[in-house]
């Protein structure tokens, strides 16, 4: 037989890396996470690709026997992207949010945002876009206040009040491989209003501030640019709230104790507010949960009395800023330190009876820690000076009666910014219609 | 685990045997080579379908393992080729998708109906097809003459919707020569739609035909070297292994004259009408000729000679082979006159 019917070097044999004959029981490439895709919407896409049902998702995702699809549901889902999700108390919420990770936290989602910042800047309705839907998109970008209809098609949301009106998409109309979506116009709104914010709270110093209302009227700004600024430091750089407020809590009682206050005022007195104020949890004693403190309380005070020690000199001054403080503590006698300091009581902050700064649940909901929660504290210091501001000229330039006044003012809230370089922002929002009306 | 009784070299025995019936052993014969050729070329066209025809035994299987191995090599390792084995099955809509999937390798709740099978099954053919940017998928079908002309209109459906979203469902059928009286059947009722799309390219696959075919079978054995336990040690060919005391430059390749000559003489002697070798009795004759008369056997020689290797290939069932036709139960039919 010829040699040269097997040409050289031929293999002839075969062997074959079979590979994995594992089956899968679903199908999902991180890849169809499509840019600004809300949770919500990678949870539908990945249900209807694997033909699963929603119970059938958590049963898989969360070990879940039982699911049934609500609102509440969709509400813990359509805010978050899967990089990151804004905080939800949903608790199938972080184990889908973990399954559908990119792992990039880099990627553009929601800056973190407290109850009352969702509240002034998220629509409270799951709205869609048609055009995105028949695609089987929705973008967490949607559910921002501001925006009224969709960057891409350019129509207006539609709003879903309930599941059954959402209509059902087809597997072939809404592949992510087959549709690709041009986000490029959603990325545009992204930079625009909220680059480079990592993180949203929103201060309310009382309950008079409509937050649905004015989010409402807010404009397409970058959320930075949102009022004005007050106060910036970096993350990093806390205070030591307690020794400065301790210090400039002496500082101003020397100046007004003889005066104004007792005429027999001692360290005695002082160190009894402060230890009040600021030890109620021995376990934090250097850093308290700021839930634990009075601290807002003593910076009304702090305030109140650096600004009369202000107007001191002043008589016709002192007497309009007298009633101020009367309206600002809720009574005659504001400077008594009733709320403070109270024999009597175990629980003093329970006497709530501030008309305008009497919102004392910031204390309660807040649980940072004191020193980096001062700008809760600087928020507070600022309202009362800024309303001040206003309410002298309504009594003193505009001749308004003083009970008057105090009913024009305008309503005044704070949002607390954190950038991804670390800055926090303190941004002053004032509701200025409310003058007008 | 092996007992300590049975020595090394008889596990050694045992693992070979089972590699060589394994798809970790193919021998690249002409037949594969010409196939792997035209199906290349129908997945180069994006053509609907083609038929790979042959009578039993021939290696049909393999070489669908062997060319869906080519495929990923030549267009990349995502490339999808689906291998799906029909077995007997009630004709209903979802079992076809459900038996589908299967193959496709996802898991599906039997509570699922048709809708939602089909719907899983496009979904999945979507993401496989465009796994790579040539936006294809390729499915190879075993055993295809079990599919009922409900089942090939479904296939349709699912081509039709494919190529609807830019994608290409090119389905390759392997069945033996059944199939064809399946064409004919469809052809006969007017079933053009579906012969038009799937029966255009038929492709008949043989077994060994020459004495070059099988040289080159015999020149894969000598490339072939034995399995061992932990596969560490240094790699030892069949022949080395087998028969030690043979001469050094003695080769399997040098026994296909008589390897040729013995199965000629069978056919002759058997009056078997059919030319072709089907590889499973060229691997079978083989491998009895390794087990039974290798050093491992009480009949053991020092090296294969045409008494032995008649031995082996009539031990492999070869004469049983020329069942040109077999029905639909298996049972033989009337031989084509010579």
């Amino acid at each position: 037989m010829k040699n040269e019917i097997l040409p050289e070097k031929r293999e002839y044999v075969k062997r074959l890396n079979n590979g994995s004959n594992t089956p899968s029981s679903y199908t999902w490439r991180k890849g169809w996470i499509r840019p600004y895709e809300s949770l919500y919407s990678v949870l539908r896409t990945f249900e209807r690709l694997n033909g699963f049902s929603t119970s059938g998702v958590f049963k898989m995702i969360c070990n879940k026997k039982q699911m049934t699809i609500d609102n509440g549901y969709i509400n813990a889902f359509i805010y978050c992207a899967c990089n990151g999700a804004i905080e939800t108390t949903h608790t199938s919420s972080k184990s889908v949010s973990e399954f559908f990770s990119t792992g990039d936290e880099n990627l553009p989602a929601f800056p973190e945002m407290n109850e009352k910042a969702q509240m002034l800047l998220l629509k409270e309705f799951y709205v869609i876009c048609p055009e995105c839907h028949k695609i089987g998109y929705h973008s967490w970008l949607f559910q921002y206040r501001t925006l009224k209809s969709c960057p891409i098609h350019h129509v207006p949301f539609e709003i879903l009040h309930g599941l059954s009106s959402e209509e059902k998409v087809g597997i072939m109309d809404s592949h992510p491989m087959l549709y690709e979506i041009d986000t490029k116009k959603i990325e545009d709104v992204y930079l625009k209003i909220l680059l480079n914010v990592k993180s949203v709270e929103f201060i309310t110093i009382n309950d008079y501030f409509n937050i649905r209302e004015y989010g409402e009227r807010l404009q397409m700004v970058p959320l930075l640019s949102l009022g004005e600024e007050i106060y910036r430091r970096a993350e990093s750089d806390c205070p030591d709230v307690e020794a400065e407020m301790s210090s400039r809590f002496r500082k101003v009682i020397g100046s007004v104790s003889n005066s104004i206050i007792s005429g027999q005022w001692t360290e005695e007195h002082s160190q009894n507010i402060l230890e009040d104020t600021f030890n109620r949890n021995r376990r934090h004693k250097k850093n308290p949960f700021f839930h634990d403190t009075l601290a807002t309380t003593l910076q009304i005070y702090i305030t109140l009395m650096e600004m009369k020690v202000q107007y001191a000199e002043e008589p016709t001054l002192n007497k309009v800023f007298h009633k101020y403080m009367c309206y600002v503590q809720g009574v005659y006698d504001p400077l008594k330190f009733r709320k403070l300091y109270h024999p009597y009581t175990s629980e003093p902050y329970t006497l709530r009876s501030t008309a305008n700064v009497y919102d004392l649940e910031l204390a309660f909901i807040n649980l940072a820690h004191l020193n980096e929660n001062d700008t809760t504290l600087v928020a507070i210091d600022d309202h009362i000076r800024f309303q001040w501001e206003r309410y002298r000229k309504l009594v003193m330039e505009d001749h308004i009666d003083e009970s008057k006044a105090v009913k024009k003012l305008p309503n005044v809230a704070y949002l607390c910014m954190t950038d991804k370089d670390g800055i926090i922002h303190l941004n002053r929002i004032v509701a200025e219609s409310v003058i007008e009306k | 685990m092996y007992s300590t009784s049975y020595n090394k070299d008889h596990c050694t025995n045992e693992l070979t045997m089972t590699m060589l019936r394994s798809d970790d052993f193919i021998i690249y014969t002409k037949e594969i080579a010409d196939l792997e050729r035209s199906i290349m070329e129908i997945v180069m066209l994006g053509n609907c379908g083609a038929c790979v025809v042959s009578r039993p035994r021939c290696g049909k299987t393999t070489s669908m393992v062997y060319i869906s191995h080519s495929l990923k090599e030549h267009y990349g390792e995502n490339f999808p080729v689906v291998m799906w084995d029909i077995t007997d099955h009630a004709v209903t809509e979802k079992n076809f998708y459900s038996s589908l999937l299967t193959a496709l390798k996802v898991t599906h709740s039997a509570r699922a109906t048709a809708l939602e099978l089909k719907n899983r099954v496009l979904s999945e053919l979507v993401t496989l097809a465009c796994d790579t940017m040539f936006k294809k998928v390729v499915l190879m079908i075993d055993e295809a003459w079990r599919l009922d002309q409900k089942d090939f209109t479904w296939l349709m459906d699912l081509y039709n919707i494919l190529r609807r979203h830019g994608l290409q469902l090119i389905t390759v059928f392997f069945s033996t020569n059944e199939l064809l009286d399946l064409k004919k059947k469809f052809k006969a009722e007017g079933l053009d739609q579906i012969v038009e799309r799937f029966f255009l390219n038929i492709y008949p696959f043989h077994g060994v035909r020459d004495q070059g075919e099988l040289a080159i079978c015999m020149h894969a054995f000598d490339q072939m070297n034995i399995a061992t336990i932990a596969g560490s040690e240094e790699p030892v060919s069949l022949k080395d292994f087998y028969f030690p005391r043979a001469d050094k430059e003695k080769r399997f390749y040098d026994l296909t004259a008589t390897f040729w000559e013995a199965f000629t003489n069978i056919r002759v002697d058997n009056g078997m009408t059919v030319d072709d070798i089907p590889m499973e009795f060229v691997v079978g004759s083989f491998r009895i000729l390794l087990g039974c008369y290798g050093k491992l056997s009480n009949k053991s020689v020092v090296w294969p000679d045409y008494k032995v290797i008649h031995e082996s290939i009539l031990r492999s069932g070869y004469t049983e082979s020329d069942d040109e036709k077999r029905d639909f139960t298996g049972k033989k039919r009337i031989r084509k006159a010579p």
